[in-house]
């Protein structure tokens, strides 16, 4: 396959996967304002001076819409990757719509809503809607390519950080995170010691080896099929379902730029 | 807002540190004030949980909320508007009809008076163990108003 053909395919993997990301995100943030919690608790009167001139967007009726035009503009998206129009104005406004209600729903709660999933997909959407817009080719890959930069650092640097702390490759770690009550962790999940060291020492292997991602296309492959699994661990662990759906669009870039650096040196 | 969201830090589950806590107990004026008991608990989690967990996407966002109190309280930043906002959080947990021990007491005429504190809870290093809790920032005593207590402080 030539790079173009293996950036499209890529694209519209990201593209669908980031649709059903917003899906989700949107039909959440629908339900929570249903539930009522987050309006009465980040109140408008008490964060209107703090908002500026964005008060304008942060008004209640704004707010109300956001869920709605999450679905919709999401739709759209996944519309737009089934009838693979390429390259697509319809697409780079549904992506960059939806990177702009993130930015909306960060500004009204003061931060991210779900940590750094809400940055890795506000990165997917904002390189969609590039990669997806006619403009120069180098510039769409270029911007598929900084999704997989993000997505290498993600792991490299979360990574990194434990494996400077001492409690990461002994197991005490992860036995003091299971522990936080924030977590909910299972009461079922098995926290032998023998475990938790496999297990920390497996997390340390696994987010440190992650540029070995970009070696070939089949290592890139097999290295989002094992962080598949690993997302889809800390959702059953941690209840970090937002980070999966969002580390799930963001994977297909790592084959992309695993490919074009073959390419390169072929 | 855009920086941060464009270039996130991950540095995900690094060091083990304190855990914020925020806490809340109200009481009958005229007895001592009552034990203190956390406002935010985990949601209970099934399988559909893994793709769509609004309950858990509030919880988490709640307690961030609670984390950013607790830096602001340690680097001696301005937490004026965050105190705000956890004083509404604390006073919509009193509304819960489940909220404290003494609900259920309530006798006709009592006032009530009620207060929240944020805390850093250590985690235990062993199974089995409980770790200490230090308070980092304790609430003026409000009182208590039927159906007003989101009015926070006066």
């Amino acid at each position: 396959m030539n790079n173009d053909a293996v950036f499209e395919d890529a694209v519209r993997m990201v593209q669908c996967l980031a649709a059903v990301a917003m899906f989700v995100v949107g039909l959440e943030w629908q339900a929570l304002q249903r539930r009522g919690t987050l309006n009465a608790v980040w109140s408008a009167d008490l964060l209107r001076e703090e908002w500026g001139w964005r008060r304008v967007l942060m008004a209640p009726a704004t707010t109300r819409v956001i869920p709605l035009m999450q679905l919709l503009l999401a739709a759209v998206l996944l519309l737009a990757a089934w009838l693979e129009v390429r390259p697509s104005t319809v697409s780079a406004v549904a992506a960059g719509g939806l990177a702009a209600t993130l930015w909306h729903t960060a500004v009204r709660v003061r931060s991210t809503m779900n940590g750094g999933s809400d940055g890795m997909l506000f990165v997917v959407l904002l390189a969609l809607a590039v990669a997806t817009v006619p403009v120069a080719q180098a510039l769409r890959h270029g911007a598929l390519l900084f999704v997989a930069a993000q997505l290498v650092m993600s792991y490299l640097r979360a990574g990194w950080v434990k494996a400077r702390e001492h409690d990461w490759w002994t197991g005490h770690a992860l036995r003091s995170f299971l522990s936080i009550p924030a977590y909910g962790v299972p009461r079922w999940l098995p926290q032998a010691p023998v475990l938790l060291r496999t297990a920390s020492f497996g997390v340390l292997l696994f987010e440190l080896a992650a540029p070995v991602a970009l070696v070939s296309p089949a290592a890139a492959v097999a290295y989002a099929a094992v962080a598949w699994c690993f997302h889809f661990a800390t959702a059953v662990v941690f209840g970090l379902n937002r980070f999966l759906l969002a580390w799930s669009a963001a994977l297909p870039s790592l084959w992309f730029a695993a490919h074009l650096l073959q390419a390169r040196r072929h | 807002m855009l920086l941060r969201l464009l270039f996130p830090s991950w540095a995900f589950f690094d060091a083990v540190t304190d855990v914020p806590r925020l806490e809340v107990r109200s009481w009958p004026t005229r007895v001592a004030p009552d034990v203190w008991w956390p406002v935010l608990t985990a949601p209970a989690r099934g399988v559909r949980h893994l793709l769509y967990n609004p309950e858990g996407t509030e919880h988490l966002a709640l307690q961030a909320l609670v984390d950013r109190f607790a830096v602001e309280c340690e680097t001696g930043d301005n937490h004026t508007v965050t105190a705000a906002l956890l004083t509404r959080l604390a006073a919509r947990a009193l509304e819960a009809p489940d909220h404290g021990p003494h609900t259920a007491n309530r006798v006709a005429g009592d006032t009530w008076s009620w207060q929240w504190r944020v805390g850093a809870a250590s985690t235990p290093r062993e199974a089995d163990t409980v770790g200490d809790f230090r308070v980092l920032y304790e609430s003026d005593v409000m009182a208590l108003c039927p159906g007003q207590a989101h009015t926070g402080p006066r």
